[in-house]
């Protein structure tokens, strides 16, 4: 059923030429003059300190790297990173960072 | 999904510092349970975060269950300061009466004013009846939504006023009124004779007051005394009141031309625009040059101004049109009936009140130089009296005070 829905979401997407994060969960990390980071379709907050930020994504982890973090927002799926970002890196699931 | 930073701040929100514990414990359990968090600073084993107020409970429990101690930092929104108002009630109060005050005040009528007449006592009365209407300082201000039934009521209790107009103006009500002019009084007339205006022969005497000096048929000149307001040879002066019917004659030479030259417009002109400027006028438009027989000129000029200054250069526009004479003859029989007209109008308009054209007589009918020349008597009946001070008989010393 699930899958069959998944299906279906990514027939539509293609079908409509949409692109593939509005519809079928894939996450979307916007990063602005590498000051503000914006983070969609977040499953987890892995770790918050002012020099590293973590979140799981669906299949991978994301790791901030800089200075002076402060998230201006967390909420459900959405992650609002502002500071000086350094590094930004994303790690397969299971890969040992 | 998540309300803007704002509005958070106006439904209710704390900001909290947590201190030791599992911060990043209590963080990810927010995070699971959808609590959103705003501006989070996590600097080593302190955190400072923003959370809504409804979401406190959980975040509490939570942070208790982790061991995380909480600190509040700043409090924002309309729950901590309707608080703050449940602490201090009498301004809560002070703002009541003021709301309720201002309610009252200014649904009143605050001025009552009457404009119109300048009479300070009418002013007056028309101020004490708008009171006893219902219109004064103080009253309800809703009762004059419509005010038709008290301009009519206000118009009922003053008969000397003409029209009542009341409006009501924020707290400010104004009554303006036209008062009736009152009909001119009758002039009082003094002692006066009625003496003759024309040289006329008298036909009927009609005295309502006075005695009559003349009789039917007889001639009176200018001046001569027709009804007499001295009774009893002077003692008792009346004024002289009635009419004096007489054939009047009227003597008037008349001239009729026969033949008239008369110009009138065919219809046909020519448009030609000019700018002047100053005194010397260029052309602009309107090059044709029709053969006119006749022809005349109508200018239009345009009065260009910056303020009271007036522009050297002007617009001009002459129209030109062709012009027909026309020459015209009447029958003798024609002129003469409009001889006889014309003097009958003539008749009619000259000074003496009413007339009746009792005949008309054609005399020296003459036909000379293209004209009709003529002399017509008209005999007019009409009432010559006019009013003059009394006039005494001769020997007769004026003496009203002591009777002689």
């Amino acid at each position: 059923m699930r899958r069959w829905k998944r299906r279906l979401q990514q027939a539509a997407t293609d079908w409509l030429s949409l692109p593939p994060d509005t519809m079928s969960g894939v996450s979307r990390l916007t990063c602005l003059g590498g000051e503000q980071v914006i983070v969609e379709n977040v499953v987890g907050l892995l770790h918050v300190s002012d020099a590293r930020v973590e979140v799981d994504l669906q299949n991978s982890r994301l790791t901030l790297l800089g200075r002076d973090f402060v998230v201006t927002l967390v909420s459900v799926g959405e992650v609002h990173v502002r500071g000086l970002v350094q590094q930004i890196t994303y790690h397969a699931k299971g890969d040992v960072s | 999904m998540r309300p803007p930073h704002g509005v958070i701040r106006l439904l209710g929100s704390l900001r909290m510092d947590w201190r030791q514990g599992d911060i990043e414990g209590v963080l990810q359990a927010c995070y699971r349970r959808g609590i959103s968090l705003y501006r989070l600073e996590v600097r080593g084993n302190q955190c400072q975060v923003e959370i809504l107020l409804t979401d406190f409970p959980m975040v509490y429990s939570l942070c208790r269950a982790c061991g995380v101690k909480i600190r509040f930092i700043e409090k924002h929104g309309w729950p901590f300061w309707l608080q703050k108002m449940r602490q201090r009630p009498s301004f809560l109060l002070g703002f009541g009466i003021f709301v309720v005050l201002l309610l009252i005040l200014q649904s009143m009528i605050w001025q009552v004013s009457v404009s119109g007449v300048q009479n300070e006592d009418l002013k007056q009365a028309i101020m004490q009846a708008t009171r006893e209407a219902g219109l004064y300082p103080g009253a309800p201000r809703s009762r004059f939504a419509n005010v038709d039934w008290l301009q009519s009521d206000l118009l009922k209790k003053m008969p000397n006023l003409l029209w009542v107009g009341i409006t009501v103006d924020g707290g400010k009500a104004n009554v303006e009124v036209i008062t009736k002019v009152p009909p001119s009084s009758p002039e009082l007339a003094g002692p006066r004779d009625i003496v003759a205006a024309k040289t006329a022969v008298v036909k009927t005497v009609y005295a309502t007051r006075g005695i009559a000096k003349v009789f039917p048929g007889q001639v009176v000149r200018p001046g001569q005394v027709l009804i007499s307001g001295a009774l009893a040879d002077g003692e008792q002066q009346v004024p002289a009141s009635g009419k004096v019917l007489a054939e009047v004659w009227y003597t008037s030479h008349v001239e009729v031309p026969l033949h008239i030259q008369r110009s009138s417009l065919t219809g046909q002109f020519v448009v030609r625009d000019y700018l002047a400027i100053g005194n010397l006028r260029v052309r602009l438009w309107g090059w044709a040059q029709p053969k006119y027989g006749a022809e005349t000129t109508r200018e239009q000029k345009s009065s260009w101004a910056m303020g009271h200054w007036k522009l050297p250069i002007q617009w001009e526009q002459a129209r030109v049109y062709e012009v027909q004479p026309l020459a015209l003859s009447r029958s003798e029989q024609a002129a003469r009936e409009l001889a006889l007209h014309l003097v009958t109008q003539d008749v009619l308009s000259q000074s003496g009140g009413e007339k009746i054209i009792l005949g008309q007589m054609v005399l020296q009918p003459t036909i000379a130089h293209g004209k009709l020349y003529e002399t017509v008597l008209t005999r007019t009946e009409e009432n010559i009296g006019a009013y003059a001070p009394i006039h005494l008989p001769q020997g007769k010393i004026m003496d009203n005070g002591t009777g002689a």
